[in-house]
């Protein structure tokens, strides 16, 4: 009798013992399972509606940048079993995540925080880990192994809370990825092997933590408790204080910070990303955005022109003046740009300077006689009559 | 003889109000909508949404296809995916930019684009009238107009969301049709 129980027992621990300890991608035993490539061509079929949703931020000079980076994190073993890509998605909140097999994308607003190259190789470090690590399949692994023994004793030995839920909260790849993110241990190995790879790779590991006082920046800003990736894991600050004492214990943790080079490639998606604040009335994240778009790139009239919009649409004590002036500025960077044109002529409209209004509107539909908006603007001008 | 009992007992309910059915047909008739100060001529056999909400929601073949959608807003409200604000005095334009960018923020709404945007008498007050696109979730792509204009201390939008290949073309006459029909109660 007690034998049947022991062959019982061992039996249904085996009926769902699928193993969590795979070697990662670049080992010397690396072998692609089967239920990972499940998980490989389910993960292709969910990008399809992704690249479709007119989600994708397109720059090339962008994604070529953020790729080269890539590339300098990941060996030759990686590069032959994997594609590994980097794409950017237009969304102002700081996320990036990986698929497992080796796409990883990354938000502009994610991009409009970092301050340099260094603090984007640890990220793109950490995420390209989840997917060299396995940690898609290896957890999905553990979760079975738990829902499928507590299933078989379930049937065997009597009612169980109900486990049905455990399965099926799994969700899809990407939003586990992007939204709750991994275990507290895989997120630890992310940390701790990506920032291997970036003192690798030559940069500054100094500047891994600070990658932290972004996101807890953010965090503090929308009033949250933590953000997106962080259902069950480290705790930002933890997680920071885990970095610092790593890179304290390094003996010469120096290293390229590269903070010119990265602030040109990723101006686009700096402005995208206040465009995007300004929308949602963040005036204050805007205005940072603006300004740091501004100070990489002065000649642009784009800057001047958005902070112009951030103070005419915050519309504070002080505001219109100040927007005066950057739409003035605008103009002088560029006379052919013709929506400072609009945005005084409202200022002035609102104030009752109507001739210099009527002058601006003209000046506004001379520049783009098709603009979405010409109607108003005509109604404008027959207002100012 | 004891389900013809419970029938009418049913049915009696339902007359005596006791029990609403959430969706109810429409006629092609003015309807007066006292909560939402406004009266409208609605298309002839769409449905409309019982439930008491402050916004009026009709549908013709199920809201993920296409809906029409009456919705007062107070001035001095909070919107839901932008923290800017509607205020007193103004323009036309300037609330066209608030609602759009309300729509633009939205988590739900993927690539919105703006088509147009131009003023418009609505219930007779000066408005603007904005077309606009966007995609869901499942890539599936949707084209829409929206009405409004400010009245008081009220914002009042009408707006008319199709899937883009057949139903809206299908179905913006109606809706053009129910917003010239309408008119504010006070």
């Amino acid at each position: 009798m007690r034998k049947s129980f022991i062959f019982i027992f061992v039996g249904i621990l085996l009926s769902g013992c699928a193993s969590t300890h795979l070697p990662p991608v670049d080992a010397q035993n690396y072998r692609k399972v089967p239920d990972e490539k499940r998980l490989w061509d389910r993960a292709a079929e969910e990008r399809l509606g992704l690249n479709e949703s007119g989600l994708l931020f397109k720059d090339r000079a962008l994604e070529g940048y953020l790729n080269r980076i890539m590339d300098n994190l990941i060996t030759d073993e990686i590069r032959e079993r994997m594609d590994v890509q980097v794409k950017v998605l237009n969304n102002p909140y700081s996320n990036a995540f990986a698929y497992p097999d080796g796409l990883v994308y990354v938000h502009t607003g994610m991009l409009a925080r970092i301050e340099n190259e260094a603090q984007l190789a640890t990220l793109l470090a950490h995420e390209i880990t989840h997917a060299t690590h396995r940690h898609a399949i290896r957890e999905r692994r553990s979760f079975r192994n738990k829902a499928a023994v507590l299933a078989s004793m379930q049937a065997t030995f009597g009612t169980l809370p109900a486990i049905g839920e455990l399965t099926s909260a799994l969700g899809e790849i990407g939003a586990k990825a992007a939204v709750s993110g991994y275990s507290r241990g895989m997120e630890t190995e992310a940390d701790t092997i990506g920032l291997e790879r970036m003192i690798v790779a030559g940069y500054d590991p100094r500047e891994a933590p600070k990658l932290f006082d972004h996101l807890i920046a953010e965090m503090d800003e929308e009033g949250a408790r933590e953000p997106f990736f962080f259902g069950s894991h480290p705790k930002l600050k933890d997680r920071k204080n885990n970095f610092s004492k790593h890179v304290a214990g390094l003996s010469d943790p120096r290293g390229r910070v590269g903070k010119k080079a990265f602030e040109e490639k990723v101006a686009p998606a700096i402005l995208a990303t206040s465009e995007l604040d300004l929308k949602a009335g963040r005036f204050a994240r805007a205005e940072q955005g603006a300004l740091r778009y501004a100070a990489i790139r002065p000649k642009d009239a784009s800057g001047s022109y958005l902070l112009g919009e951030i103070y005419r649409q915050r519309a504070q004590e002080g505001d219109y003046e100040k927007a005066k002036e950057q739409f003035r500025r605008a103009v002088s960077l560029d006379g052919k740009m013709a929506e400072p044109y609009r945005a005084i002529a409202i200022l002035y409209f609102n104030e009752g300077h109507l001739a210099r209004a009527k002058t601006n509107f003209e000046a506004y539909l001379h520049r783009n006689p098709r603009a979405e908006d010409r109607d108003f603007i005509l109604q404008y001008i027959r207002q100012c009559k | 003889m004891k389900r013809s009992l419970l029938a009418i007992l049913a049915f009696s309910l339902i007359l005596q109000g006791c029990f609403t059915l959430p969706w109810s047909q429409t006629k092609a008739k003015t309807y007066e909508f006292p909560k939402q100060n406004m009266d409208i001529t609605l298309p002839e056999g769409w449905m409309m949404s019982n439930r008491g909400d402050d916004i009026v929601l009709l549908t013709r073949d199920g809201a993920l296809l296409q809906y029409i959608m009456l919705e007062p807003i107070h001035v001095d409200s909070e919107f839901k995916y932008t923290k800017k604000q509607l205020k007193r005095g103004m323009s036309p334009l300037e609330q066209a930019e608030v609602m759009l960018d309300q729509m633009a923020s939205s988590p739900d709404w993927k690539g919105f684009k703006v088509l147009g945007k131009k003023p418009a008498k609505v219930a007779t007050h000066n408005g603007f009238r904005a077309e606009f696109t966007y995609k869901d979730s499942d890539g599936l792509g949707y084209r829409g107009i929206v009405y409004g204009f400010m009245q008081n201390n009220w914002f009042y939008g009408l707006h008319f969301v199709a899937t883009s290949r057949h139903y809206f073309d299908r179905d913006k006459q109606a809706f053009e049709d129910l917003v010239k029909s309408a008119r504010l109660r006070i």
